[in-house]
């Protein structure tokens, strides 16, 4: 009894759209656990070939997204097409979509070369033949020789590429990875981040990767997704993302920022200002945001302080925390509490130093 | 599109074939009116009602051919599919003038048409489950539906029905009232007891003692250095490889009338022999020694449970050793020991064994059933009405014991590595613990031995000679010119257990695993009515289930008393929710990315199943075949009404023997059984209970997530 072929009767609906290989489109996909909402109406296009991350905050919704690629889960409403054909009905058995789990979920009872061998063989295909795809999948991921272990004689950062081996050998349309580096200590995370970069770049797979690390995120992707409450917030590349943030959310959650609420006006020379507590006004010539309550971003890079007072805003500093390659303020002010980053090599202004703060306005934004 | 094909046609093939054996081989050959297939049924005798599942068989094989079927057209098979399964149904209960039973056509053409049912439904898309899954969910829900709520419903239909098959409320309600069940004289000390009060009052003398003496050994296991733990740990092992009435057999030796410790009594004392033993308090403690073990195993998880770093605070708190146990484990523990109380009555309203070996004038409920249906005048009314108070009152305790404590469980199992011991007793405590659990070792000790010293003594009480007299009896063995000549008396019977319990074990094991993997691992609509209706079957009585049974099976459509198949049946469905438990216990412990990284791998669920989940369950595996076979061997209560002629089981034989006052040949013969559930359990430890995963065993363990995952 062959039971796939059934879904080859999946109806092709063309979707105008990226019809490349591996491209992705969410036309307004609802995902629903009873009354929670997972995912609530996303839409987006992935290109073929694109390294694109989720990032979101936890439970907003992210690997519920990710899962619904996989066709681990199926949507509520609306549709999910994969390189031009729908396929919002269809089990994960039947995509031709590989994933990374979070705890790699290696088989334990199989040795990493069965491992990597297995959808190959489930695909039907003679086991030496499987075996000797397996072996090159291996040699790619690095791993050449290590094919008779059993999957708990590796270490972590190995499972994670026998994990990886055994996704890439099936040359999936697409590539899912759900915080691949999440079980991985500090030191080896960057290292193999740049390693799934390499070889995604070299494969050329469109990949798909969660992650709430934002750093992690800026550091991998072509594009980032940003997710809030199963919606997305903002999408672009990581420059993008951090220049030009959409909302307070994404200005605090792509590298890190002061957020001072404000109200936005236009000034009579036609210039656009920001006004705190009446009583500061700061010129945000970048700013989009025309009238009424706004957030005002003020990354760290934006504030330069000097000691003493002079023509800029005081300040007093609260605290001076070393971190080795730089120091981290925190500065009293008028407007509220900021938080300064120094890259020096010694705190050179103390608890309770008096400063004068001037603000780079081509740095601020307005949300 | 060649696989598809294949799939549609090669099973209507088969149901062709199918159709043309229904009923053919006793029937005397296709063309007699009781012996022919659906379709000869159709044509030669017009048998409108085959006409049906012939056309929808058809027009499915049509649809087979369509590839991209439409959604209304699988909607429009689906129910036409549906009906047929229904027609058939219908045909069977009520259609022709001579009700018969079903063949293996029709049981063929019925299969086939269930899978073809949850093959549309699957097909529609409706979520993202797989033919493989549909029909098994569909098909454990038809199998619990016929072969446990089907046969209930057949008590409640019997409870009404008088002898002479007219409905009767008054008549059912006059037996249910009846002062005979309910009487509460003997608190007043004037007379008996109504048989449902004995199975209460029982009920609560067993799970309170049972309870005590558990939670008292599970201290002692954990919390004190007590030197005999592997003793211990044997001990509440034996009384599962013990057939029920074994223990009350030893209880007869010990104290019957002409009982070891009688006789020593008499004669130091001068007390006279009694028949003390025989009731209400025989039955008690038989059932105290049989059940004690199970509550020890249920609070050693309770008392083990409690997390040592909760005990150390305490101590921290200044609160010395017996106030940390008063104060803070016991009160954690008590869900616990509700849990293990309300267990303990429902295994002693159940229990037939020990009441009908020691019950003598006192009836409870399982054996006034019993008695109901083989004495002198067979009363199936009686036994119905009875069987349904049995069932009423176990299934209130049974949801009481889910839907109460199902939500407070504070026992503190988390997957941390929660280092720190659990506080030992205080003196004083200790003093309490070793004072009840000695003296209860060396009891169930001396039962043992008198097990197996019972079973070489000439007759008892009366002659102590040493002999194997009896074995040989049951078990001799010669040689005749065709070969071995089994001889001994109990073969027969032994032979027949073994092989009903060989092939129900898997059977078992296989449906519980399939289930328990259905409800850890697939997520659909009424998952937990359906969790809660596997269990309930674990509820219902053994009594109620022979019971029902007999009603249920005994005529058309569906005739299976008297057949091996019916007893296989039996077991698979009451030992089934214990492949179920272990089963979920099992699989709860594999992380569930394993098998969706294999979905992603694309295999289907089940390959996923047969290449992933079974082979990392296997211990699991081997414990719920071993311990269906060893539940099918033991069991007395449904097999007492369901053994036949040809098909006798050896605890069924050996109650005989007890009735017949043969206690030698009876204990040698439990001995035996005894001596061989062990070996077999052994001998399927040792050669497939090891899981080869080396270093790590924690199947999937996942490392603690950072919170923000
Ligand atoms: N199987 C499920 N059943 C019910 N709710 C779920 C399930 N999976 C996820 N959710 C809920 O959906 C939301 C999104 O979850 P998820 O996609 O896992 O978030 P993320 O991966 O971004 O942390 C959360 O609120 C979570 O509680
Ligand atoms: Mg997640």
């Amino acid at each position: 009894m062959k039971l796939d072929t059934r879904w080859q009767a999946a109806e092709q609906v063309s979707i105008p759209l990226n019809e490349g290989r591996g491209s992705i489109v969410f036309r307004n996909v609802v995902k629903k656990y009873g009354v929670v909402h997972a995912v609530d109406g996303i839409d987006l296009e992935i290109r073929s070939g694109e390294l694109v991350t989720l990032l979101g905050p936890s439970g907003c919704g992210k690997t519920t997204t990710l899962r619904m690629i996989a066709g681990l889960e199926l949507p509520t409403t609306g549709t999910l097409a994969i390189g031009g054909t729908d396929v919002s009905r269809l089990p994960a058995t039947y995509r031709n979509v590989s994933m990374v789990f979070q705890s790699y979920a290696l088989f334990p009872h199989l040795t990493v070369l069965d491992n990597v061998a297995y959808g190959l063989r489930m695909g039907g295909l003679k086991t030496p033949l499987a075996r000797d795809m397996a072996e090159d999948a291996l040699s790619l991921v690095g791993l050449a020789g290590f094919g008779p272990r059993l999957p708990s004689e590796l270490s972590g950062g190995q499972q994670q590429r026998v994990a990886l081996a055994r996704a890439i050998v099936l040359e999936p349309e697409v590539l899912l990875l759900d915080e691949p580096l999440s079980n991985l200590d500090a030191k080896l995370r960057r290292y193999v981040r740049e390693e799934i970069r390499t070889l995604q770049q070299r494969i050329g797979v469109t990949t798909v990767y969660v992650t709430h690390d934002q750093e992690e995120a800026m550091a991998v992707s072509d594009r980032i997704i940003v997710m809030e409450q199963g919606r997305i917030a903002q999408m672009g590349s990581p420059a993008e993302l951090y220049h030009n943030p959409r909302s307070a959310f994404i200005a605090s959650f792509i590298g890190e920022a002061n957020l001072i609420s404000c109200v936005a006006a236009v000034d009579a020379d036609g210039s656009r200002v920001a006004h705190v507590h009446d009583s500061h006004r700061f010129a945000v010539p970048t700013s989009t945001v025309a009238q009424g309550d706004a957030t005002l971003v003020i990354r760290p890079a934006a504030i330069s302080f000097s000691t003493g007072t002079g023509a800029g805003m005081p300040g007093t500093i609260t605290s001076a925390a070393f971190l080795g390659d730089r120091v981290l303020y925190g500065i009293k002010t008028p407007i509220g509490r900021l938080f300064h980053i120094e890259y020096v090599s010694s705190i050179r202004h103390p608890d309770g130093t008096e400063v004068n703060i001037i603000l780079d306005p081509a740095k601020l934004h307005l949300v | 599109m060649l696989g598809l094909a294949a799939y549609c046609l090669a099973p209507w093939y088969g149901v062709e074939y199918g159709i043309f054996e229904r009923d053919w081989i006793d029937a005397g050959g296709l063309l007699s009116e009781a012996g022919a297939s659906g379709l000869l049924r159709l044509v030669l005798f017009r048998d409108a009602a085959m006409a049906i599942p012939a056309a929808v068989l058809l027009f499915l094989v049509a649809i087979g051919f369509i590839k991209p079927a439409s959604r209304l057209l699988l909607l429009f098979s689906l129910a036409a599919t549906i009906l047929a399964l229904a027609a058939i149904v219908i045909d069977a209960f009520a259609g022709g003038t001579v009700i018969r039973s079903l063949g293996y056509g029709a049981t063929i053409v019925m299969t086939m048409l269930f899978l073809s049912a949850t093959h549309l439904w699957s097909r529609l898309g409706r979520d993202n489950r797989d033919a493989f899954v549909v029909s098994s969910i569909a098909g454990v829900c038809a199998l619990i539906v016929l072969f446990v709520f089907y046969p209930i419903a057949q008590i409640l239909v019997q409870a009404f029905v008088d002898r002479q098959g007219a409905f009767s409320l008054p008549g059912a309600l006059h037996i249910a009232m009846g002062g005979d069940i309910w009487s509460v004289g003997c608190i007043a000390g004037k007379s008996r007891c109504g048989v449902a009060i004995n199975s209460i009052i029982l009920g609560l003398l067993t799970a309170t003692s049972t309870t005590v003496l558990g939670l008292a050994f599970a201290l002692l296991m954990s919390r004190t250095r007590f030197p005999g733990k592997p003793l211990l740990r044997a001990l509440a092992v034996l009384p599962i490889i013990t057939p029920p009435f074994v223990i009350g057999l030893a209880l007869i030796l010990l104290f019957g009338r002409a009982g070891f410790v009688t006789d020593i009594m008499s004669g130091l004392l001068g007390l006279e022999a009694s028949r003390w033993l025989y009731g209400l308090w025989g039955i008690w403690l038989g059932q105290t020694l049989a059940f004690t073990p199970i509550a020890f195993l249920v609070l050693t998880g309770v008392v083990q449970g409690i997390s040592p770093s909760l005990e150390e605070a305490s101590q921290t708190l200044r609160a010395d050793l017996s106030s940390t146990l008063r104060t803070v484990s016991l009160p954690l523990m008590k869900p616990g020991i509700a849990n293990a109380f309300l267990l303990a009555f429902i295994e002693s309203l159940a229990d037939f064994g020990n009441p009908v070996v020691l019950g003598g004038g006192d009836n409870v409920l399982s054996t006034e059933i019993y008695f109901a249906i083989v004495g002198a005048q067979a009363n199936m009314m009686r036994a119905a009405v009875l069987s349904l108070i049995l069932l009423v009152l176990t299934l209130t305790v049974f949801i009481v014991q889910k839907r109460w404590l199902g939500r407070t469980n504070f026992t503190t199992i988390t997957g941390k590595a929660d280092n720190g011991a659990n506080s030992m007793l205080s003196t004083g405590h200790k003093a309490i613990v070793y004072g009840l659990t000695l003296p209860w070792m060396v009891f169930t000790t001396t039962i043992y031995v008198m097990v197996f010293y019972g079973g070489v003594v000439r007759l008892w009480g009366q002659d102590h000679t040493l002999t194997f007299a009896h074995y040989r009896e049951a078990f001799d063995i010669g040689w005749s010119d065709g070969g071995i000549w089994w001889k001994g008396a109990a073969w027969d019977s032994f032979w027949t257990t073994i092989s009903i319990s060989a092939i129900a074990a898997p059977l078992t094991a296989a449906l519980g695993l399939l289930t328990a993997w259905l409800l850890v691992r697939q997520k659909f609509a009424g998952r937990s009515t359906f969790e809660f209706l596997t269990m309930l079957s674990f509820a219902v009585p053994g009594t109620v289930v022979g019971v029902s049974y007999i009603l249920a099976f005994n005529s058309a459509p569906i005739e299976l008393t008297g057949t091996g198949t019916i007893l296989v049946l039996c077991f698979i469905f009451r030992n089934m929710p214990v492949g179920v438990r272990g089963g979920v216990a099992a699989m709860k412990q594999l992380d569930a990315s394993l098998d969706e990284a294999s979905l992603t791998l694309g295999a289907n669920s089940f390959k996923t199943l047969r290449h992933v989940v079974l082979p990392l369950m296997r211990p699991a595996i081997v414990s719920a075949v071993a311990y269906s076979f060893i539940r099918a061997i033991t069991s007395v209560s449904a097999v007492i009404f369901l053994v036949g002629a040809d098909h006798n089981m050896a605890t069924a034989y050996i109650i005989g023997l007890v009735e017949n006052g043969s206690y030698g040949l009876a204990i040698a013969y439990s001995t035996v059984l005894i001596v061989v559930m062990l070996i077999v359990v052994t001998v399927l430890q040792l050669a497939f209970g090891k899981r080869r995963l080396r270093r790590e065993d924690r199947v999937g363990y996942q490392p603690p997530r950072p919170v923000a995952a």
